[in-house]
């Protein structure tokens, strides 16, 4: 007998699949959903139209949430790339008392709800004008951009050498020469992926921006709640499969910036050790 | 996975270690946005909670009381929605983790090209809004939805069944949002199983079920674990699902913090209720570590 058929085996990818399809239904209805031409939220038809993304595509109530959460998105990312390569690089390879500290003070935001964040950067910003602005909610979402680039550039450059570093700086290269000609090369693929995590982190978040932004600064997942608990119009599952869209364009970009094994470890392991 | 370059850099510290010596601080602007925009906004919470709650303009400064605490720890209402969400999240730990595992599995068993596959499957709704996927629930979900109807079509039911708006919707929800990155932790794990350990056993004469349950299973201990951790932590902050995949007779904290906040403007009230909360992840999370660790130490051993 195939062992490949055995009654184990056939089990354990049955019940896989039970989680696949488990995993998939919702996106695969509200995509469906999106191309229907019926105005109310109900089971999708067979029927094809596009009205909704005509809609979603010239209507300034969702075009102008659009873009301040591309504006948002970009600029944390930005942001926790600056803080977060720095912080890779110093950890990486290092070990002891301090490094256990410095890395538990990097991940610790990353591991709480956005809830608890909220409330208390609601109470704090109002006191220091930073709330309903971009830069309030950039930073905000750099609490979780920021960890997460910091492991994928962490895990990039723990696994590479450390001779041709040391070979510039004993050949009289300063720190910074040796970090833009040396170092930064060999981590690249850990950098843009992390640049790709803290972007596709940010434009998710609703919960911080439902706190945190005001009308001129209002993003895309809060105008989706708004829409979900007040008045359900299909426009809201157009955009929705354009979030799903998105989500599909950052998963191939990140299985090639650093493969199956990379994409993997990354969004797991670490994440999971600390 | 890091064990060679670290016992490399150990034999080369005594070539620069001034140089490595500083390098740690280059953590320092990470740690200080930690410190700014976490720490400070927590501490500030801590005094809110132990002001005095004035109507109309959120809090008394410069009062002391412990009355926020008082109340969350008498009043049977908190209480009740405590456990209501300790309960939920216990329950969609375990529907996670049955639900998990067999697909964690598959995908370190399957070809390069079915690997490929199934993790567009999974990260995929990992990279997807959490509102998108709940929109997706409530379509399937709803009284003359999806799965009401395909199932009245078959004639499997005569009326709609209740699956939403109520604790199985919030499970359905949270199980989703969390499912994937408990797929993702336990297969990462798995991958570092050594398979001979298995084929030994199997070597020796264990069926296929037994080296799994003897071999296989105790060796990803770890990995369950962590993603327990995970989901479990997950659930107890979650608010969205609650929200839109509840009812409003099974309360979640977070909801109740929010509303405290935003329409009741009871500042001390949703800051101790926000401080319980995060007080309950660190003791889950510090409990998790250590249980890491002695289960790390077993391994090795």
């Amino acid at each position: 007998m195939n062992p490949r058929w055995s009654l184990p085996s056939l089990s354990y990818r049955v019940l896989g699949l039970i989680a696949v399809i488990f995993l998939l239904s919702p996106l695969v209805i509200v995509v469906w959903l999106s191309f229907g031409s019926s105005p109310y939220m109900a089971k999708p038809s067979l029927d094809f139209s596009l009205r909704w993304y005509e809609e979603i595509f010239t209507a300034s109530r969702w075009t102008g949430p659009f873009q301040h959460s591309l504006i948002i998105a970009a600029g944390s990312s930005v942001l926790s790339l600056l803080l977060a390569t720095p912080a890779a690089l110093g950890l990486a390879k290092a070990q002891g008392r301090r490094a256990t500290g410095l890395n538990f003070g990097v991940m610790v935001p990353f591991f709480m709800p956005g809830l608890i964040l909220a409330v208390g950067l609601l109470m704090f910003a109002s006191r220091i004008g930073l709330s309903g602005t971009f830069p309030g909610v950039m930073i905000a979402h750099s609490l979780w951009g920021t960890p997460i680039a910091y492991l994928a550039i962490r895990a990039v450059y723990a696994g590479t050498d450390t001779a041709a570093e040391e070979a510039a700086r004993v050949l009289g290269a300063g720190p910074l020469r040796t970090f833009f000609l040396v170092t930064l090369p060999s981590i690249l693929p850990g950098v843009a992926a992390g640049a790709l995590f803290a972007f596709v982190i940010s434009f998710n978040e609703f919960m911080m921006s439902l706190f945190l932004t005001a009308p001129r600064t209002v993003t895309l997942p809060v105008v989706i709640w708004t829409s979900l608990r007040y008045e359900v119009s299909p426009a809201v599952a157009a955009i929705a499969s354009v979030f799903i869209g998105i989500s599909v364009i950052a998963v191939i970009i990140g299985l090639r910036l650093v493969g199956t094994r990379g994409l993997l470890q990354l969004t797991a392991v670490d994440a999971a050790k600390r | 996975m890091g064990d060679g370059t670290a016992s490399e850099t150990r034999g080369g510290a005594s070539r620069g270690s001034w140089a490595r010596l500083d390098r740690v601080w280059l953590a320092l602007p990470a740690v200080v946005l930690t410190a700014l925009f976490f720490i400070v906004p927590i501490m500030f919470m801590g005094r809110i909670s132990l002001s005095v709650h004035e109507s109309g303009s959120a809090y008394r400064e410069g009062t002391w009381t412990l009355d926020s605490y008082t109340t969350l720890l008498t009043d049977g209402f908190y209480l009740r929605i405590f456990g209501y969400t300790l309960g939920v999240s216990l329950l969609v730990t375990v529907l996670g983790l049955a639900l998990a595992y067999p697909l964690a599995y598959w995908i370190n068993r399957c070809g390069p090209r079915l690997k490929v596959i199934l993790l567009f499957a999974v990260i995929v709704p990992l990279w997807t809004n959490i509102l998108v996927l709940i929109y997706g629930w409530l379509i399937i979900l709803s009284p003359g939805g999806a799965l009401n109807d395909g199932l009245m079509s078959l004639g499997l039911i005569d009326e709609p069944l209740r699956v939403v708006y109520n604790t199985f919707g919030v499970v359905i929800g949270i199980v989703q949002i969390t499912l994937p990155y408990s797929i993702l932790i336990m297969a990462a794990v798995l991958a570092g199983i050594d398979r001979s350990l298995v084929e030994s056993a199997r070597d020796m004469g264990a069926s296929r079920l037994k080296a799994f349950l003897h071999v296989t299973l105790p060796l990803s201990a770890p990995g369950i674990a962590s993603a327990a951790t995970v989901i479990f932590v997950w659930a107890m902050g979650e608010y969205a699902s609650p929200q839109l995949l509840g009812s409003s007779a099974g309360k979640f904290v977070s909801q109740e913090i929010s509303s405290q906040f935003l329409t009741a403007f009871n500042w001390p009230r949703g800051a101790g209720l926000a401080v319980t909360l995060f007080s309950l992840i660190v003791v889950v999370l510090v409990v998790a570590q250590s249980v890491a660790r002695v289960m790390a130490r077993r391994n090795v051993a």
